[in-house]
């Protein structure tokens, strides 16, 4: 006898420590960057869900992050892992010539209707440590061409509290429909 | 105005083996969505472990479906390794093992922009187990090759069934 399948249940109203906060669409054809300028100070940690794609003329196109305006390259580290290509490629990196950390994200010559995507954390982003960050992501090309995982880390060598956050294409600008939503974790 | 989110939307406490969970009627409320499993117990068939957990969305079968896998291999960990390719599912590869039910694992898939008509739907995997010595899905990604809004979402192991402990909890995440 076949075992059927089940319709989920237990539908429940929520309670959370995470909260929206401000969210940015790109939309035209002349957006650079863009910035979230009015982080609140009542969260112990960020959270950004990004999908994205920018006008650099490759398949992947990494955007940056950079913290309060900072865009000096001596002041970002960026490990990375990555699984990539349209054969079998998998590799590591260390930059430390970007003008903030990287993410991944979707260029130019990807397929219609594709972006990437990134979720990126930054714990403790007021504590009076040099800010890290994580964000595993990705995009997928429909097997043609290019596709990516990848994981990366970053260091900002500050110790102020984040104030601000830009996302900047790796070639200007970013493509309309991109989508970068901040949230908020309480601690 | 922060507005608290990240909503448990249902949840599926498997107790008896199932072929499939599918989560209907998805509220178009939120901005993007969040699929947590846990315990991926698969009956057992003989078979060698990392059978998968593959997602199906809005009931579509055709080869619409592309993913990339990025994972660590071998016991210890030896070397990385990836997977890739079309698919009639998206899914978690390596995902629960299918001879020994002793070994439960787990894994969240993360669609982005799900209602949107303007975007294919792309999905972020993260996974980690290392069934009977085996390697884990670090991270992977698959694309949905369509501009539909999610609506429907049915998960199923790559062998036999879900058994009795298996859980999924579906969340949705404002983005207004």
């Amino acid at each position: 006898m076949p075992i059927l399948g089940v319709i989920a249940s237990s539908y429940a109203q929520a309670t959370s420590s995470y909260d929206f906060i401000e969210k940015i669409t790109v939309s035209g054809s002349s957006t650079n960057s863009v910035t979230f300028s009015t982080i609140p100070t009542t969260y112990k940690h960020l959270q950004l869900r990004v999908m994205a794609r920018n006008s650099r003329n490759a398949v992947n196109g990494p955007n940056w992050i950079s913290f309060n305006g900072d865009t000096s390259s001596a002041n970002y580290k960026n490990p990375f892992l990555y699984s990539n290509g349209d054969t079998t490629s998998t590799g590591s990196g260390f930059s430390t010539t970007d003008p903030g950390t990287g993410i991944a994200a979707a260029g130019n010559t990807a397929g219609s209707f594709q972006f990437g995507v990134a979720l990126v954390t930054i714990p403790d982003y007021r504590g009076s440590t040099f800010k890290t960050l994580l964000s595993p992501g990705g995009f997928n090309n429909l097997d043609v061409g290019d596709h990516l995982s990848a994981m990366n880390g970053g260091l900002w060598l500050n110790t102020s509290a984040i104030t601000s956050i830009t996302f900047s294409a790796f070639t200007n600008p970013l493509i309309a429909g991109s989508v970068f939503s901040l949230y908020g974790i309480k601690g | 105005m922060p507005t608290p989110t990240y909503d448990l939307i249902a949840s599926s406490n498997v107790t008896s083996a199932v072929n499939n969970v599918t989560f209907s009627n998805i509220p178009a409320t939120y901005d993007d969505l969040v699929l947590h499993i846990s315990s991926i117990y698969q009956t057992n068939d003989g078979t060698p472990n990392n059978a998968s957990v593959f997602m199906q969305i809005n009931g579509d079968t055709s080869s619409s479906y592309s993913f990339r896998v990025f994972r660590a291999v071998g016991s210890p960990i030896a070397s990385v390794g990836q997977s890739y390719g079309l698919s009639s599912t998206g899914e978690i590869s390596a995902a629960g093992d299918s001879i020994s039910l002793t070994y439960g694992s787990s894994g969240t898939f993360t669609i982005f922009q799900y209602k949107n008509t303007s975007n294919y739907k792309q999905v972020m995997t993260n996974f980690g187990n290392a069934p009977q010595g085996q390697g884990a899905d670090l991270i992977g990604n698959f694309v949905w090759a369509n501009t539909s809004a999610i609506t429907s979402l049915k998960f199923y192991p790559q062998r036999n069934s879900f058994v009795s402990g298996t859980q999924l909890y579906l969340y949705g995440i404002k983005g207004s």
